[in-house]
């Protein structure tokens, strides 16, 4: 029972934390504010879906939790650590080891195979130093199903085979937080299925993934629902 | 990281995208121009050496009217004097190819190959060039012109009979001269004692004074030339060596009158010619730099986006112009090999000026230096500098 409440508590521990964040952008004459006095916690082994309008501030708010953007005000905790306050080489230890971004249009490197492009973030990262990390690489892929896409280049690929490298990509190192940005816009329904599953798989598994989407059928996968509008979020659903 | 994975990530960005092989192009391109700048400079350098410092007519200051025995020994810069009858004549040899003998001190000439006056005791040899024209025109400047140029070197330790007006005497070639250092406007000059100049000077005076008596003719003005021939050590000083011998109250007059206010403009020119060349090279390279990172922006945002620092990116990419500066090199090297045949065959060796190509093997140096410098230097800029966030980068899926 003790064990079990032990892994009760790090499932719920908090991933992300973020308190009354506000991303200001200044134009010629006037301040637009893309984060508007926002605070929550995102925790472990859950799923969390953001809903909104284009404008309403999603993709700027997964910026700022991957900390690829600053904030204006406020304050932004990964694993209770404020992450703006760190140096920019523990910011970058921290992309790399704990944080998995997937984009809506892969971003995948069309000059590398499958399994290049997947071995990207392995090549910086010293716990796999002395790992045979091509092949750790092509076993990912193979777990997502593209076992005969290894040695393909992303123009060989279709728009859902290059998610799912692009997801492979984003999970080879094992990172316990994974921000999706609007991840099955490009796929069909087939593939959209595959993805949100592998990504309500990833949270059954204990990893905290935000996925900022404005399909509804991500309803149907996601353990949390934000509505955000104009840089706030609305209401919560569980 | 390690050194491989820098070296595959450097690879990787440069050897599959189409824009670098226009990049490679136009590196090369401009590194030859540069290099091709910097040969021209160093040929027409040397074409105002061989004729000017290598030329010995260029050395040479007349007084008229005045024999050798001039006072002229507190004049700096003099490396000898002598009458104008004994300076410079022009024989034939017994198959009646012209030679033009000049006479001058023992060890006034640096040879080439052979030996010189000092090491012999014989009277009649001689120091010709290390090519010879021995045709029957040497004005006809065409292909059987090239054909019959010949080594000097062949003629080392041979004889040959140099004939004139009364006078045939056979002369041993005992050593060369670089043709390309010293020039003389002339084929086949060749160097003598000064001692058979004066012998064929008297014996054509001797045959004049014949030919005049015999046709019963006023023989009276018949001569040695009165002018003394002072030859200058150093060319750079002839005005002032003219200046302290007109102080003493002669009329001095140029052999071989050089504007050297003219060369300097050509000098002056070239060099602002090259500097320009450089500079538009440079800017040239720092255009293509900057084309090629905005090309690369978006794939280090991705990274930056995994992890990657700016340290390592910077690395990455300048391995990644190191590699297209070498390839850009080889293929300068390339090209200027190439133009520089073509160019080699079209104008060949000129032998009477000694004129001759040069490539400027620093100017390879200096154009990889640049374009290496510039790439590397815009590259730091460019990744340091780049304060876009990926959002703003990225507008589509390509990178």
């Amino acid at each position: 029972m003790l064990t079990s409440l032990l892994v009760i508590r790090s499932v719920n521990m908090s991933a992300i934390k973020i308190e009354n964040i506000k991303k200001e952008y200044k134009l010629k004459k006037q301040s637009i504010f893309a984060l508007d006095n926002i605070s929550y916690d995102f925790e472990y082994g859950k799923m969390y879906a953001i809903m909104g309008h284009s404008g309403s501030g999603k993709t700027t708010l997964i910026q700022c939790l991957g900390t690829l953007d600053n904030v204006t005000e406020g304050k932004v905790f990964i694993e209770n650590e404020d992450v703006f306050k760190m140096s920019p080489a523990k910011r970058n230890t921290i992309r790399n080891s704990k944080i998995g971004f997937i984009f809506q249009n892969y971003y995948l490197n069309n000059t590398m195979r499958a399994y290049e492009n997947v071995m990207l973030p392995m090549l910086i990262n010293k716990k796999f130093k002395k790992s045979n990390i091509k092949d750790i690489a092509i076993d990912t892929l193979k777990d997502l199903g593209l076992s005969e896409r290894i040695t393909h280049y992303p123009k060989e690929l279709s728009g859902g085979e290059q998610q799912r490298v692009a997801i492979a990509r984003a999970i080879v190192n094992n990172p316990k937080i994974i921000l999706a940005d609007e991840p099955v816009a490009n796929l069909d329904e087939e593939n959209e299925k595959f993805v949100l599953q592998k990504l309500k798989e990833m949270a059954q598994n204990g990893k905290c993934v935000i996925v900022v989407s404005h399909n509804p059928e991500i309803k149907k996968y996601a353990d949390v629902i934000i509505d955000m509008k104009r840089g706030k979020f609305l209401d919560n659903e569980i | 990281m390690k050194f491989k994975y820098y070296l595959f990530l450097a690879k990787k960005s440069f050897f599959h995208k189409k824009i670098n092989i226009i990049n490679v192009l136009l590196l090369a391109i401009s590194m030859t121009i540069i290099v091709f700048a910097f040969s021209f400079s160093k040929t027409f350098n040397n074409i105002i050496e061989n004729q000017i410092s290598g030329n010995i007519n260029s050395h040479i200051l007349l007084i008229p009217n005045h024999s050798s025995t001039v006072n002229l020994s507190d004049v700096d810069n003099i490396s000898f004097l002598t009458d104008f009858s004994f300076y410079i004549k022009y024989v034939q040899n017994e198959n009646d190819e012209d030679i033009s003998l000049i006479g001058v001190p023992s060890n006034y000439l640096k040879i080439s190959s052979g030996k010189n006056f000092s090491d012999v005791t014989d009277k009649q040899v001689m120091i010709c060039p290390s090519r010879f024209y021995l045709g029957s025109d040497s004005e006809v400047y065409d292909e059987a012109f090239l054909e019959n140029i010949q080594d000097g070197k062949k003629y080392v330790n041979k004889s040959m009979h140099l004939l004139t007006q009364n006078y045939d005497k056979e002369y041993k070639i005992i050593g060369t001269y670089d043709v390309n250092k010293y020039t003389y406007g002339e084929f086949n000059v060749c160097f003598t004692r000064q001692s058979n100049i004066v012998d064929i000077s008297n014996s054509e005076l001797e045959y004049l004074k014949n030919e005049c008596d015999s046709e019963k003719q006023n023989c009276e003005d018949i001569s040695l030339s009165n002018t003394t021939v002072v030859i200058v050590d150093d060319v750079k000083k002839i005005d002032e060596t003219k200046r302290q011998i007109e102080q003493k109250g002669y009329i001095v007059r140029y052999m071989s009158e050089v504007d050297t206010n003219f060369l300097n403009a050509i000098t002056i020119v070239l060099l602002l010619l090259t500097s320009i060349i450089l500079v538009v090279c440079f800017i040239i390279m720092i255009l293509y730099n900057n084309k090629k990172v905005e090309y690369n922006k978006k794939n280090n945002l991705i990274y930056k986006a995994m992890g990657y620092d700016n340290k390592t990116l910077i690395k990455v990419n300048y391995l990644e112009v190191f590699i297209l500066s070498i390839i850009s090199e080889l293929l300068c090297i390339t090209f200027c090999f190439v133009i520089y045949k073509i160019i080699s065959q079209n104008f060949a060796v000129d032998i009477k000026t000694g004129f001759q190509i040069y490539i400027s093997y620093l100017a390879f140096i200096v154009g990889f230096v640049i374009s290496l410098c510039v790439s590397i230097l815009t590259v730091y800029l460019s990744i340091n500098n780049n304060k876009n966030t990926l959002i703003e980068e990225l507008s589509d899926g390509e990178i």
